[in-house]
């Protein structure tokens, strides 16, 4: 797919009334969200919060008691076809270990039906260490096949978990360019870190998780934004401190 | 599922693990059948060795298989799979691993140690395929266990305990009942609970059709009244399918309501 993606009139995610209970635990109560094409959407929360809860939720690994999801339209409960418009980088990346990062793309592409295009992450240079096992690459370099994955199949909603917890700061700076240019082409990237320097050069709202409920903020509104990185940290984690 | 069951197959045919277990049966088969005074005896040597080891190494590698496939399952049904189909995959592959790591181990060296008559051709078929049966019941527990208990310590040990039960515990306590209660005719209910365990039916399965059964006096004449017919050796193998089938059953049924 060239070019800015076009998705229509509606959201690339929904997720309507979300309830998720862990026996009597509720962790997602009534949960609300939306996110457009060509936007980066940060979740943030303290531990327990629910943010990995939705994300699993979204990727249907965790089966939710009430409400609704969609993505592009289509409800994430009627069965696994969804998962082709979701590119997903999890935090730790897992495959099987005797497998070279070649044979893992090749799985990955047979299981999604369509070939991966490595060159859309080129800066983190991948090709480097194709034909290497999983089993001896070093966890940054996991990460950055994660990350290519993630990118390669063109996918228009891209879940990250703490994308570049694992990365040196050079390696960083390049998936934080890929993901500015995957937002330019009209991704829509959910985003979940600790990592407040990435969300201040990336994101375009922030999604506050307090007790089960969400409340989002324009990134615009939350002061030092865009101009003084250390305001905006202490900005956002006293948002996470505040009152529900 | 075609896709995940053969690249995961890759993976474990490169292993470590399975060469090392397809080299022992390879080995131990040889030596016994090579060395044993008689096929019978060797088949016999070779029994207790399977049955101590095969439950073990399949109970043990699937539960600890399965825990460290965590990341990769929830990395895959981000994908648009199916769970059924990647776990189904990632079963099948292992039990064709393990499969054939035993069969052909073992299968390779009773034909180059050398045979006796077609007898020990049918007794070498029953074997294996007893033995296959074995390791895909404790492979389809070890699944079944690792998709239920969360904790990997708990996992772990519960599948010890499921083996220690299953191999041991079992027939210690039917040798107590059957010693307690032996003024009464308990031919059915040993049968029946034999029945019940897929180790003792590989272990009379095997024992049936070799000279150690004359040895078992009115007990063996009974048992193979029963397991040394084609009636017998049929509910036999059917029951150790029971055995794959219902925890692989189980498993699929809790798998549709996991939280990966």
């Amino acid at each position: 797919m060239n070019g800015p993606l076009t998705v229509g009139s509606g959201p690339v995610l929904e997720a309507r009334g979300l309830t998720k209970a862990y026996g009597k635990k509720r962790v997602l109560r009534g949960f609300d969200l939306e996110a457009a094409a060509g936007s980066v959407t940060a979740i943030l929360g303290p531990n327990g919060s629910g943010k990995t809860t939705f994300m699993r939720c979204l990727l249907g690994l965790h089966v939710f008691q009430e409400g609704s999801i969609s993505v592009l339209g289509e409800d994430v409960r009627r069965g696994p076809a969804y998962r082709r418009h979701i590119g997903y980088m999890p935090q730790i990346p897992s495959f099987p270990e005797n497998l070279s990062v070649r044979e893992i793309a090749d799985l990955v592409s047979r299981v999604r039906g369509v070939k991966p295009d490595f060159a859309r992450g080129g800066g983190l240079g991948v090709d480097a260490f194709l034909d290497q096992k999983w089993k001896i690459l070093s966890g940054g370099m996991k990460q950055k096949v994660n990350a290519s994955l993630a990118v390669a199949f063109d996918a228009p909603l891209l879940v990250l978990d703490e994308p570049t917890a694992s990365l040196d700061p050079a390696s960083r700076l390049k998936l934080v360019d890929l993901l500015r240019a995957e937002k330019s082409r009209g991704k829509c990237i959910l985003l979940s870190t600790h990592v407040l320097g990435d969300l201040w050069e990336l994101a375009d709202r922030l999604a506050f998780l307090r007790e089960g409920q969400v409340r989002v903020l324009k990134a615009d509104s939350i002061p030092g934004m865009g101009t003084d990185i250390g305001l905006f940290e202490r900005s956002v984690a006293a948002e996470l401190e505040s009152e529900p | 599922m075609i896709a995940v069951l053969r690249f995961c197959l890759k993976d474990l045919l490169r292993s470590r693990f399975i060469a090392a277990y397809f080299l022992f049966h390879l080995a131990a088969g040889f030596a016994l059948m090579r060395y044993a005074p008689t096929a019978s005896a060797g088949f016999g040597a070779l029994l207790s060795l399977i049955l101590f080891l095969g439950p073990l190494c399949s109970i043990v590698f699937g539960t600890l298989y399965f825990y460290q496939a965590r990341g990769f399952q929830e990395l895959m049904l981000a994908q648009p799979v199916g769970r059924g189909a990647l776990l189904a995959g990632q079963a099948l592959a292992l039990a064709i691993a393990f499969c054939s790591a035993f069969g052909l181990g073992l299968g390779i060296s009773t034909l180059a140690a050398g045979f006796h008559g077609s007898g020990d051709f049918l007794l070498l078929l029953l074997f294996l395929v007893g033995g296959a049966l074995l390791h895909l019941c404790f492979l389809a527990l070890a699944f079944l266990i690792a998709l239920s208990v969360d904790d990997r310590l708990k996992g772990f040990s519960t599948s010890l305990v499921v083996w220690l039960v299953m191999v041991f515990l079992y027939d210690g306590a039917l040798l107590a009942i059957i010693t307690a209660l032996s003024d009464y005719p308990l031919d059915r209910f040993t049968i029946g609970a034999i029945l019940l365990n897929p180790v003792d039916l590989e272990r009379i399965l095997v024992l049936m059709q070799l000279d150690a059964s004359a040895l078992l006096g009115y007990t063996g004449a009974v048992f193979r009244r029963f397991f040394g017919t084609s009636l017998g050796i049929g509910a036999a193998l059917l029951a150790m399918t029971a055995w794959v089938a219902a925890p692989t059953g189980l498993f699929f049924w809790k798998l549709r309501r996991k939280d990966f």
